[in-house]
């Protein structure tokens, strides 16, 4: 075999390696969506096809120290997103109405119950499971606090993405 | 297998052909009319048995064979069993099960009279009968709701998987009779039981399958060869 050939092989084998090598290159990186999360959106109770902003908004899933979104002293957009349980069927969620005022008097509290079937659902190699929830179910808590109505968006309501709202609520 | 093994292995085989390419060199021209011998060549991976004795979530064994067809070809074939555990950011998996493959070998080495060292290049159809046991999982969510593992145990028993495979490799005669190789092999997978709710990301044999279905495989072998007659 002559030194020409020689190295033409040694090339050949590289060639070939290197080939494979970026073939074989893993699903690192998640880029799908993983669970979805609940998308709120908040209208007038006098004019329902009006949206309207809540002052002050503060929510957090019941059973958190933390609130998940807390507008502070801005006001607040008029709509949300909270993740929910991936657990458990039942999640309850507190909306907090004025929640910076420094009169505790006027922090107003709605609480919200969703009840759902959820489904752990393979995404892919890198991002793994998600949880999607079927035939969801919105609860209002009975205090006549600041909200006055919710409707689900659908019917039945699923929640499986973040791409349109889930829940409406009339204040 | 990481990407730091299969460089270690690319250089380690490189040093291999390095060390090939030597002993051609030191080899004397034998007396004319010589001829080739033809027989059974028997032996085993020695990769995933030591691999195993540091890793104890890949455990298996994989006896190979070749048998000498014609001055270049040979009739090859592997079978092994491959048990691994992996485990990846949001959930682990147990894939274990049995392989087999059969195909050819060419030799792309001119060899000086006498010798009988190899440069493989072959092919080879593979199939495999294993086992999927899902463990357990965490939901890939928000991170403000703590997360929680989920105890699965989901088995997806008796999945196939059939693929072929280019085999690139060498075999060096060390000792009379008994070669050392290393093979690299790229595989491409034809067809794979789909798994429900989940993926088919290993198959014994083929091992992991890249987003594209593609995969790799790599073995150090030591086998014996069985002389039958000459020609």
């Amino acid at each position: 075999m002559t030194i020409i050939m020689k190295k033409t092989l040694y090339l050949f084998f590289l060639a070939l390696l290197v080939t494979i090598w970026y073939g074989c290159e893993r699903d690192e990186i998640c880029i799908e969506e993983n669970t979805p999360r609940l998308i709120i959106k908040f209208f007038d109770k006098d004019d329902p096809s009006r949206t309207k902003a809540v002052p002050f908004l503060a929510v957090r899933v019941a059973g958190q120290e933390d609130f998940y979104f807390d507008a502070g002293n801005k006001q607040s957009p008029d709509s949300i997103i909270v993740p929910l349980e991936v657990t458990k069927d039942r999640t309850i969620i507190e909306l907090v109405k004025n929640a910076t005022d420094v009169d505790p008097n006027n922090n107003e509290s709605n609480f919200i119950e969703i009840v759902s079937e959820r489904q752990d659902v393979f995404v892919s190699e890198s991002c793994g499971f998600k949880t999607v929830y079927n035939n969801v179910v919105f609860t209002l808590d009975q205090s006549k606090s600041w909200i006055s109505t919710i409707e689900a968006a659908n019917i039945p309501q699923n929640i499986v993405d973040e791409k349109r709202r889930h829940l409406k609520v009339y204040h | 297998m990481k990407s730091e093994d299969i460089l270690r292995f690319t250089i380690s085989s490189l040093l291999l052909l390095c060390f090939l390419s030597a002993r051609a060199q030191e080899k004397e021209l034998d007396t004319a009319r010589y001829k080739d011998r033809y027989g059974l060549r028997v032996g085993a991976d020695i990769f995933t048995p030591i691999y195993g004795l540091f890793d104890e979530d890949r455990q298996g064994f994989e006896l190979v064979a070749d048998y000498r067809l014609a001055k270049r070809f040979w009739l090859a074939g592997e079978m092994g069993y491959l048990d691994k555990l992996v485990t990846e950011d949001y959930y682990n998996y147990r894939s274990a099960g049995g392989y087999l493959k059969v195909g050819a070998d060419f030799n792309a080495y001119q060899n000086w009279v006498g010798m009988e060292n190899m440069i493989v290049v072959g092919m080879r159809y593979g199939y495999s009968n294993y086992d999927i046991t899902l463990n357990e999982y965490t939901v890939n969510s928000d991170a403000y709701l703590d997360p929680e593992i989920k105890n699965a145990s989901i088995s997806y028993d008796n999945l196939n998987a059939q693929w072929i495979e280019l085999v690139l490799g060498l075999k060096v005669e060390v000792l009379h009779n008994v070669y050392l190789g290393a093979m690299f092999s790229g595989k491409v997978m034809v067809t794979a039981t789909e798994t429900e709710n989940f993926k088919n990301m290993f198959a014994p044999g083929f091992n992991g399958v890249s987003v594209n279905d593609y995969g790799f495989g790599f073995s150090y072998t030591v086998s014996y060869l069985i002389p039958l007659y000459r020609k």
